[in-house]
């Protein structure tokens, strides 16, 4: 199914508007992501945690 | 982006709190656990203060503990000499 690109939804966004939107959100959870596997990294090195 | 749908039908202002709140929520969960089951990780953010709390046993206790240093008191105090002249000598 085709959406219109030119709609705007209840949320008050378009198409393009929500993919860039979702572009922001995926990229703040890499971010995120890749500080916290690296502060566990720390964690596991550094602390008896796990051990 | 696979599910960049999502927010036509979930309102950014609802959805992004609730999700960065659920993030949260979930990592202190996470970390008060290992908070409160375990001892080293108390013991890390008491820093030095809980490291020397080794008990000694009784008996040396009562050995070791013997040596005190006393205050002299006022009035008791020996004269201390700290240099001797002798007149008519230079």
């Amino acid at each position: 199914m085709e959406i219109d690109p030119n709609k705007v939804w209840p949320t008050g966004l378009t198409l393009a508007e929500s993919e860039e939107l979702h572009r922001h959100v995926i990229e703040g959870t890499r971010i995120f992501g890749f500080i916290a596997a690296l502060a566990h990294l720390l964690a596991y090195i550094y602390t008896p945690w796990l051990h | 982006m696979n599910q960049g749908k999502i927010w036509l039908v979930v309102k950014p202002t609802v959805g992004l709190p609730l999700f960065l709140g659920g993030v949260t929520v979930i990592a202190l969960a996470v970390h008060a656990a290992v908070l409160t089951n375990t001892t080293w990780y108390p013991a890390y953010y008491s820093g030095k203060a809980a490291k020397p709390t080794a008990s000694v046993p009784a008996d040396k206790a009562a050995t070791t503990s013997t040596a005190s240093i006393t205050a002299p008191v006022a009035g008791t105090e020996t004269p201390v000499l700290l240099a001797k002249a002798s007149p008519g000598k230079q």
